[in-house]
């Protein structure tokens, strides 16, 4: 009656059957059976090759390191890097003075001091690291830069001229030491941003320039009307003392 | 019959952990003054530079709050050293061109570091209970 049940028929599997091989205590792996000569044939021809990549090289390049143990270069692009690098291209183009510093070890605790202080100034302090600034700078008038970017480095971005102040921070942040900046696109050293800062203003100079330009002819009507001027001054001289003792008589 | 063991038992676990051995053993307390002078556009001046990060981490400088550490940047591309002033006025110069920072630690190591230990410091006995008591009695 069972049987006939469908849903007892519907529980009827496939038993896979269990048929124990190991009921010795050792397994035989190192004294295998020689195979049958069809099956000798079939392993034979299905056994896997491999070539050898060091075929043919000569002594001296086998010495070398072998070629599987070399670690690959991954030059896969990360997009979060170039994104990076167009930032930094655009901080470059859009300020006037670019200051590069060596870092030493800073607290995130100063770091923020120092970028308070900055930020007062409108000026921007920013750290990338050597793979960023070579995608951005790479063929571009920048380059030159990238030979700074050695070591742990800091840049600060304004797009004011101040480079006094910017000394003068130099000082005041001792973790920071400054190597070099651009100042409206002129690569400086330290002693030139020095001198730069000791200059005095535009209009000043070009008045001592004007001077210097007229300082020949200045001389050469100084020469021609000297004894002129020494007459005039004697002239004048006498005058005052004669009013002094017209003055002292009627007095 | 064996010959004698040679050779290492444990292997080098490579240059950083080699440097930050040498920065854990570093101690300022023999110095007082160090004048690190580089070009930043000299070619040979990353090792100095990575010098003196090292120098310069706040353990290290904690070893001696009194020592002052200036940094001169050269305009005249010639080659960075290092100058320490110890505190008996011998004066070490390091030429750093041809260094590199593991040398430079190591160096530091070998000639500076060992006068530190040279001052003793005053150990304190820590008292025992008994000894208190006895205190407080008289």
């Amino acid at each position: 009656m069972s049987v006939l049940n469908p849903t007892v028929c519907l529980q009827w599997r496939w038993q896979t059957s269990l048929q124990f091989v190991r009921f010795r205590k050792r397994i035989n792996i190192q004294r295998p059976a020689a195979p049958h000569y069809e099956k000798a044939k079939v392993l034979k021809v299905c056994k896997p090759y491999y070539l050898n990549p060091r075929e043919g090289m000569s002594l001296a390049d086998l010495c070398e390191k072998p070629i599987e143990v070399q670690p690959r270069n991954e030059d896969v692009e990360n997009p979060y890097e170039r994104i990076l690098a167009r930032e930094v291209l655009n901080w470059f183009n859009h300020s006037r003075l670019v200051a590069f510093f060596h870092s030493n070890p800073i607290s995130a605790e100063d770091r923020f001091r120092t970028n308070i202080m900055l930020k007062k100034q409108n000026m921007y302090l920013k750290q990338y690291g050597k793979k960023v600034m070579r995608m951005a700078l790479e063929d571009t008038k920048y380059e030159p830069v990238l030979t700074l970017f050695v070591s742990r480095n800091f840049m600060v971005f304004s797009p004011e001229l101040q480079v006094g102040k910017l000394l003068k921070l130099n000082r005041r942040i001792p973790q920071l030491i400054l190597m070099a900046a651009i100042v409206d696109d002129r690569f400086m050293s330290v002693n030139e941003l020095v001198k730069y800062s000791n200059m005095p203003d535009l209009k000043t100079a070009q008045a001592g320039l004007v001077a210097v330009l007229n300082a020949a002819a200045v001389q050469l009507t100084q020469n021609l009307t000297h004894h002129q001027q020494t007459l005039l001054g004697h002239l004048q001289k006498h005058i005052e003392l004669q009013q002094k003792m017209s003055n002292e008589e009627e007095a | 019959m064996s010959i004698r063991f040679s050779g290492t038992l444990k292997r080098s676990a490579g240059v950083a952990s080699a440097i930050a051995k040498q920065t854990r053993l570093l101690n300022l307390k023999p110095v007082k003054n160090i004048v690190v002078k580089f070009d930043p556009f000299n070619k040979n001046v990353k090792e100095t530079r990575e010098f003196l990060f090292s120098l310069t981490g706040s353990k290290v400088l904690t070893t001696n709050i009194s020592c002052k550490i200036k940094t001169n940047i050269l305009c005249d591309r010639s080659q960075p050293s290092i100058t320490f002033t110890l505190s008996n006025n011998e004066v070490i110069v390091f030429k750093s061109a041809n260094l590199t920072n593991l040398e430079l630690l190591q160096l530091y190591n070998k000639h500076i570091t060992p006068l530190a230990s040279t001052e003793e410091p005053e150990t304190i006995v820590p008292q025992t209970k008994s000894e208190k008591k006895a205190r407080k009695k008289r």
